[in-house]
């Protein structure tokens, strides 16, 4: 399954940000969906800590560590998401995916001016998904540093897992539209 | 005023209006003015955060409010099963607060029984005594925000 696509989809007058929403410890998160290249079947996103596809490394964290959260205890529905970003590349343990989603940016709302620090660079804002929030993470920060000292495990010691692209076509998530029509 | 009429003054005591409310069973109070409502508290979702105190969101119905950690910055832990949400009139805009689940009470205090805390603490008014019980009345209007000098 891939979400990747426009950054925008525009249909008629509508235009959406379309998004793959993930539990990663306590949050629910968005993810913008031209940063994810990939993501592995949950065959191969266990233990894996770095990741070859397509002669391409992805160094594999957990989202909610980078977050500065604890993941989940238990998350048999775990899935690595890689992603990639100019020359930038880094996968992503989450607990569970939710699925992809077409938001209308107007619903997509600034966190509130309470919030005056750094975060307001990490998180681009949140919108309304089912009964929670969503977080909405800016992509320019999640693949901004090349060290990352929350991952699982050193480089020394990592286990190489080396997938080919999965593009698994039989693998469909069911798409949502918030405040937007359906444009797939 | 007529001349030679002498002005009459009335003994008018200033009182406060107070919400009394507890975390971890330590109570504390609020100028009634400055709560927007009482609910029953809702899941919060965590947000990485570097402001101090202010870490997560939460959402009734279309609504979302912002959470202020008094019990964290109290190093205090919520009591109760169903702890509920007390809304602040922050300058900034409300934010939420999660307190005990013991319903708050309305009170009102003579202005002139209140005392100055122990230490300047921006955060409080004044104390008052409530069941021979010293309370601190905190400023949610500037809850953990800097302190505003006039110029």
């Amino acid at each position: 399954m891939s979400p990747q696509g426009k950054p925008r989809t525009e249909a008629a007058t509508e235009v959406v940000e379309r998004l793959l929403v993930v539990t990663s410890g306590p949050m629910t998160v968005a993810l913008t969906a031209p940063l994810i290249e990939d993501i592995l079947p949950p065959e191969e996103s266990n233990a894996t800590v770095v990741v070859t596809d397509h002669e391409i490394t992805y160094r594999v964290s957990d989202l909610a560590r980078r977050l500065g959260q604890a993941p989940a205890t238990h998350a048999p529905d775990s899935r690595v998401i890689l992603c990639g970003y100019g020359d930038r590349h880094r996968g992503f343990r989450v607990d569970q995916m939710l699925g992809p989603t077409d938001v209308d940016p107007r619903y997509i709302h600034p966190l509130p001016p309470h919030f005056t620090g750094e975060e307001r660079t990490w998180i681009k804002g949140f919108f309304l998904y089912r009964d929670t929030i969503a977080l909405l993470v800016n992509p320019d920060w999640l693949l901004s540093h090349d060290v990352d000292i929350d991952a699982p495990g050193s480089p020394a010691d990592a286990k190489r897992a080396a997938t080919g692209r999965s593009n698994r076509q039989d693998e469909v998530l069911e798409l949502e539209v918030i405040n937007a029509k359906r444009t797939a | 005023m007529l001349r030679g009429q002498r002005k009459q003054t009335v003994a008018r005591t200033v009182t406060w209006s107070l919400i009394v409310f507890s975390i971890g069973g330590r109570p504390l109070a609020a100028r009634t003015e400055e709560v927007g409502g009482i609910r029953p508290w809702a899941d919060a979702m965590p947000v990485p955060s570097r402001t101090p105190s202010v870490n997560a969101l939460v959402r009734y119905g279309e609504e979302v409010l912002p959470v202020f950690d008094l019990a964290g910055f109290l190093k205090l832990q919520v009591r109760g099963n169903a702890p509920l949400c007390l809304i602040a009139k922050r300058r900034d805009g409300r934010i939420v607060l999660r307190i005990d689940a013991d319903m708050p009470q309305l009170i009102t205090v003579a202005a002139d029984t209140l005392r100055p805390p122990a230490e300047p603490d921006s955060n409080i008014l004044g104390l008052c005594q409530i069941d021979g019980k010293e309370v601190p009345i905190y400023s949610l209007t500037n809850l953990g925000l800097p302190t505003i000098h006039a110029a």
